[in-house]
């Protein structure tokens, strides 16, 4: 009987918004056990790490380490505790050396000299005991992805931690790497580690997992041993039935084709391909949408739709012009409007006001200028119409956008994007994080758009609530291709569209009809 | 219902407000450890010696015009993120090219006096805007400190100032380094009497209007704006974010060029520049007072105007030099555009504010 | 001949003001910051120094209250940049003009006089050094022996700069939070306890610079007497990169530039034109840099793009 290596024991945390991240969490590791933690993005798996790591507070519960109760204060803590993390974006120093990068705070030398060479054997002895080759003297630029995540995994052990925490580790790695990480994983247990891997590959949790435990909206749902369950049981652990459809809709009046993606494909700097051959149509008056889960290249896939990223192979037309070659502004002038994921990034200025961000995109347009000048009678006019029509609660039009609450900020976003002419709009999350007023207002608007002014819309979310009542076709994507394609929603459990999610089912070509 | 709004209005300007107070009694104190002789004169020379008679109000007038032109183009450069500090060099440099055209060529001689200060101007502005494209360019098309090239350029512009005197414009009848007297009609005279407070007060009253508007009513004023307020915003929205902050330097560039017109034109008889003057730093801190809005630019500018006559006032009777406003100059910025000034009471006041809203929302 | 030895030597001379700020840019830069203020430390220091040294009648003393001083005004920058949250920018300039007014205010003061302090204050100077073997040898000897002290630290600088950097632990952290703050700070090193320290190590080194100016080539403070000289070294440190040697090369190649214009006065006798050649060559080095800087920088980015697109093409089959 192997001995317990963590205890989370009722983990109860409450954010200072009344948002319930967890309640009444328990989860149990042991020596020797590769344990997976499942859910959907925002159930909680995240936050019950943070708590792992002493990055933040919790209300309820305990937590216990080789059988005594901790309390962690920060992560340098946690390490000391013999608790590890690896991320899953790479936390490294691009223009230092591996060994600079493991030994970084507890770099060997005297006299606050750094001593390269003990640095260096330091993480070849690391890399030979745990048999994760890496070169010491190789700069962490020029190495492979699957290098820098055998870094990472020395960082941790090198400082003795018993317990290390995979934060969707193969999210980034080739077939081949991830068959080594398997191989080393499957080393590091049989020597007494306990492993947390946090995933939403249901093959590879099938495949090296020992344990699972499934969080759903905070709360675990389902724990067990994986020789007891299969990939189709876990899907429906983590999706649930939650959905209740309560909207009805009338069939769409499908028009002329207004965006046409051919065999678009996308690859980023380091590689990694997002947007895989893809081929599919949106026409007038439809709401096509896209689910997912996150980081399988939705937001890709939407950034090159409207211009912030280039194609790198294949083409997107809209309204039967390509955007071969156009900048962003041109793009949108070809009928696109976008409702980005990343809100305060891309989708509002803060500092500035409910008026300049409605303006923002009509600087490069005759609408509302004479020349060089902006018409701005004509334009208090129709950002006081957004705010009525969008129901923005704001002080004035001249309010920063900063004092405003979340879901009024959002409205500003869907204000200016729906009102600018375009016959496609592209929505990214648009109701992530909103309250439900907004969220149904928005969702009505969508509904009048289409079916009153004929246009367009391409929705992604991992909201499958949201998807299924207010979409008219659904596709899911998944490793950046389609997998599924459905055409009549009154059959679509949301299990089964967990399932093709989760990759557990895949639909053949000809199961996926015509996506056009 | 506009309170939050207002108070957050309120508090922007409290930190402007407390900014200059602070600044100007750790000043004071300044002037008290260094006068020699009776502290309470010195002090008061200080204080109100620039309104005490029209030749000192005049002094006061004639730093402020040119401020006023220098702020407003300050507005643009900052407004888009940027910090190119090339005014300075422009108004040495843009006056005397000037002076080629006014001593060398026949083009002004015979016209009216109201013509001829708009060329002059003008000129200077575009002067003054062509030199602001190479801080620019370095900065938007190669990516290197647009703020370094244009230091490093100030110096440049000063020494080739004196050269084009010294090979082309110098009145050898007299013994300090400067042009010819401007004759009658190429220069602004004096608006009160025999004072410094001269017609280029129209110029930076035209000034301002065309910046007022090119800021708050033309796409490329909201353009720069954008830009500055969130770069990624802007691009997505469709601005090309290369070109606006080169435009705005540019504008910045043509309005140090007014700046510089007025004063060389309208506080001396002639070229007689030999140092930089720091009308270009003067114009930043207008800019920072101001909030990068050019509506409050003629306040700012005042209020700086007010404090550099101070300072010469005090140079007069105590001969504490003038430079130890710089000082005081940094304790402003240093307040004023100190975000984390006052920002926790604001914070509990707006947040008070909005839990009253909703507490009288449920009720 | 004698005329090259001259010039060469020269050349040391004047450039040394501008490694010790190159150098500091360069601390500070691999740290992830711009030190812009680099001219406010050098006045402070000049000035401190000055008055240091001849009211303690001791060199030693003189110089380290000048560091000292030029630290705290970094301190202070510190303060208003990451805790009261200026622009670190809009600081810096600040901070260069309120030093610029400061220096003379205290100049006034003390003295009396604006101008210099070379009647009133009785400061100690760094003396000049000959180098017994190293003057023997044919052509060079004159060139590198017989530089004042600060010239000779300056060269001893590159080198416990590039130690600092490279071979101290402070200095790898340095570098990590440089590169990647969160990163760094997952593992216990403390992003703004670093940045702290940086820049109280380049305030250090730029101080050096100023003290100079005012204790080594002359022996007194004269207002404004960096005259741009913190804004060189910080354009030649931004040509540079990071690399302490490289900077140290392109400041000197700056000086050269300097002392150019004191050797022409043989073929150009204008004055004013001699004054802006300097400038003029800086600036256009400035611009030629970095273009080629840019070119690279673009070459090696679509390099990587091409190996990316190898590597999902390799994925896709």
């Amino acid at each position: 009987m192997s001995k317990e290596l963590l205890r989370m024991e009722n983990i109860t945390k409450i954010y200072s918004n009344g948002f319930m991240a967890n309640k009444d969490v328990s989860l149990t590791v042991h020596e020797g056990e590769i344990h997976a933690l499942l859910g959907e993005n925002g159930a909680g798996k995240t936050t019950l790490m943070k708590i792992l790591f002493g990055l933040e507070d919790y209300q309820e519960g305990r937590i216990l380490i080789r059988g005594e109760e901790v309390r962690i204060a920060n992560p340098l803590d946690a390490i000391a505790k013999g608790v590890g993390m690896v991320h899953q974006h790479f936390m490294l120093m691009e223009g230092l050396t591996v060994a600079e990068n493991i030994v970084l705070g507890i770099e060997p030398g005297k006299a606050g000299v750094f001593d390269k060479e003990t640095a260096v054997k330091m993480t070849l002895e690391a890399a030979e005991k745990y048999n994760l080759p890496v070169d010491p003297n190789a700069l962490v630029r020029d190495i492979s992805v699957g290098v820098k995540q055998k870094v990472e995994l020395l960082k941790a052990l090198i400082r003795g931690v018993r317990l290390l925490v995979l934060d969707e580790p193969t999210a980034v790695l080739t077939p081949q790497e991830t068959r080594e990480l398997f191989v080393q994983l499957r080393d590091l247990r049989s020597r007494g580690y306990g492993i947390i891997f946090i995933s939403h590959k249901l093959d590879e949790v099938m495949e090296i997992c020992d344990n699972v435990t499934v969080l759903r909206r905070g709360r675990v749902v389902g724990t067990g041993r994986i020789a007891d369950l299969d990939e189709k049981k876990l899907s429906s652990m983590i999706v649930g039935r939650e959905v209740v459809k309560t909207v009805d809709r009338e069939a769409p009046r499908r028009g002329d084709l207004v965006l046409e993606v051919r065999n678009l494909s996308y690859v980023d700097d380091i590689g990694k391909i997002h947007v895989n051959d893809l081929t599919f149509a949106v026409h007038a008056g439809e709401v096509v949408g896209i689910a997912g889960i996150e980081g399988n290249g939705q937001t890709e896939l939407s950034e090159v739709i409207t211009g912030l990223r280039p194609p790198t192979k294949g083409d997107v037309m809209i309204n039967g012009q390509s955007i071969k070659g156009r900048n962003i502004d041109q793009i949108r002038k070809l009928g696109v409007a976008h409702i980005s994921e990343d809100r305060l990034v891309y989708g509002c200025a803060p500092d500035l006001s409910v008026w300049d961000n409605i303006a923002s995109i009509y600087l490069s347009s005759k609408k509302f200028a004479r020349g060089p000048f902006l018409s701005k009678r004509e334009l208090n006019k129709f950002v006081d119409e957004c705010i009525e029509e969008f129901e923005i609660a704001t002080e004035s039009r001249n309010t920063p956008v900063r004092l405003l609450s979340g879901g009024n900020i959002q409205k500003v976003i869907v204000a200016r994007e729906f009102t600018s002419g375009a016959n496609l709009i592209v929505a990214n999350q648009p109701t992530r994080g909103i309250d439900v007023g907004t969220a149904s207002l928005i969702h009505k608007l969508l509904y009048k758009y289409t079916r009153e002014k004929n246009v367009a819309v391409l929705l992604i979310s991992s909201d499958l609530n949201e998807l299924l009542n207010h979409s008219d076709r659904l596709l899911v994507m998944r490793k950046g291709r389609f997998n599924a394609h459905f055409t009549d929603l009154s059959r679509v459990t949301d299990e089964l569209l967990g399932e093709y999610m989760l990759g557990v089912r895949s639909m053949t070509e000809e199961e996926m009809g015509n996506v056009l | 219902m506009k309170k939050v709004q207002r108070v957050d209005m309120l508090f922007e300007f409290l930190r402007v407000f407390l900014g200059l107070i602070i600044a100007y009694a750790i000043t004071v104190v300044f002037v008290m450890i260094a006068s020699k002789g009776s502290m309470a004169d010195a002090v008061r020379n200080f204080a109100i010696g620039p309104f005490v008679n029209a030749r000192r109000f005049g002094q006061l007038m004639g730093k402020f015009i040119p401020y006023v032109l220098m702020g407003c183009g300050f507005c643009f450069i900052y407004s888009a993120g940027r910090f190119s500090l090339i005014g300075e060099g422009i108004v040495n440099f843009a006056p005397i090219i000037t002076c080629l055209v006014m001593f060398k060529t026949n083009l002004l001689v015979g016209l009216p006096l109201w013509l001829n200060l708009t060329i002059m101007v003008a000129l200077c502005a575009i002067i003054g805007a062509i030199v602001a494209t190479v801080p620019a360019f370095i900065r938007e098309k190669l990516g290197q400190s647009e703020m370094v090239l244009s230091i490093i350029m100030n110096f440049m512009l000063l020494f080739l100032s004196l050269w084009v005197l010294k090979q082309f414009l110098l009145d050898r009848s007299i013994s300090m380094q400067a042009t010819k007297m401007y004759p009658a009609n190429m220069k602004f005279y004096s608006l009160v009497g025999t004072t410094n407070f001269h017609s280029g007060i129209y110029v930076a009253a035209i000034g301002w209007v065309i910046a007022l508007i090119l800021y708050n009513y033309t796409k490329i004023g909201q353009k720069i704006k954008t830009v500055g307020a969130n770069p990624q915003f802007a691009l997505y929205s469709g601005i090309n974010a290369i070109a606006a902050p080169f435009i705005a330097q540019m504008i910045g560039g043509a309005f140090a060029g007014a700046a510089a017109a007025v004063d060389a034109f309208g506080l001396y008889p002639r070229y007689q520049y030999t140092a930089l003057t720091n009308i270009g730093f003067d114009g930043l801190l207008v800019a920072v007072i101001a909030r990068k809005k050019p509506a409050y630019i003629p306040i700012a500018a005042f209020v700086l105007a007010y404090i550099r006559t101070s300072a010469v006032v005090l140079n007069l009777s105590t001969n504490i030099p003038v430079e130890f406003v710089n000082m005081m100059q940094a304790i402003i910025i240093f307040f004023v555009a100190a975000e984390h000034f006052l920002s926790k009471s604001r914070q509990k006041v707006i947040f008070r504010l909005a839990r009253n809203k909703e507490q009288e929302a449920h009720s | 001949m004698e005329t090259i030895q001259s010039f060469l030597f020269s050349t040391f001379r004047i450039s040394t003001s501008i490694v010790f700020v190159a150098l500091c840019a360069t601390v500070s830069h691999q740290a992830g910051l711009t030190n812009m203020a680099a001219e406010s430390m050098m006045l402070t220091a000049a000035l401190a120094g000055v008055i240091g040294s001849a009211v303690t009648q001791n060199l030693f003393l003189g110089l380290l209250i000048g560091a000292a001083c030029a630290v705290l005004i970094t301190l202070f920058l510190c303060f208003a940049a990451f805790v009261m949250k200026v622009d670190l920018y809009l600081m810096s300039i600040s901070l260069n003009m309120a030093l610029a007014g400061a220096t003379v205010y205290v100049m006034f003061v003390t003295t009396g006089q604006k101008a210099n302090t070379a009647a009133y204050f009785n400061s100690l100077q760094v003396p000049a050094f000959r180098l017994p073997l190293i003057e023997k040898i044919p052509f060079l000897g004159p060139v590198l022996s017989g530089h004042n002290g600060f010239t000779y630290l300056a060269w001893l600088m590159v080198i416990v700069v590039w130690f600092l950097i490279y071979k101290t632990k402070f200095g790898l952290r340095m570098r990590a939070v440089g590169q990647n703050p969160k990163a760094a700070e997952s593992v216990g090193v403390n992003p703004r306890t670093v940045y702290t320290i940086s820049f109280m190590l380049a305030g250090l080194i730029a101080s050096l610079g100023g003290m100079f100016l005012s204790m080594g080539y002359q022996s007194f403070f004269i207002r404004d007497m960096t005259g741009g000289k913190g804004f060189i070294g910080m354009a030649a440190a931004t040509i540079a990169g990071a690399s302490p040697l490289a900077s140290a090369v392109i400041a000197y190649i700056f000086g050269f530039a300097d002392a150019i214009t004191n050797y022409s006065k043989l073929v150009i006798t204008d004055a004013q034109f001699l004054a802006a050649l300097p400038y003029i060559i800086t600036v256009a080095l400035l611009l030629i840099f970095s273009a080629l800087k840019k070119k690279a920088a673009d070459t090696a980015h679509r390099k990587r793009r091409l190996m990316a697109l190898e590597r999902g093409e390799a994925q896709a089959s």
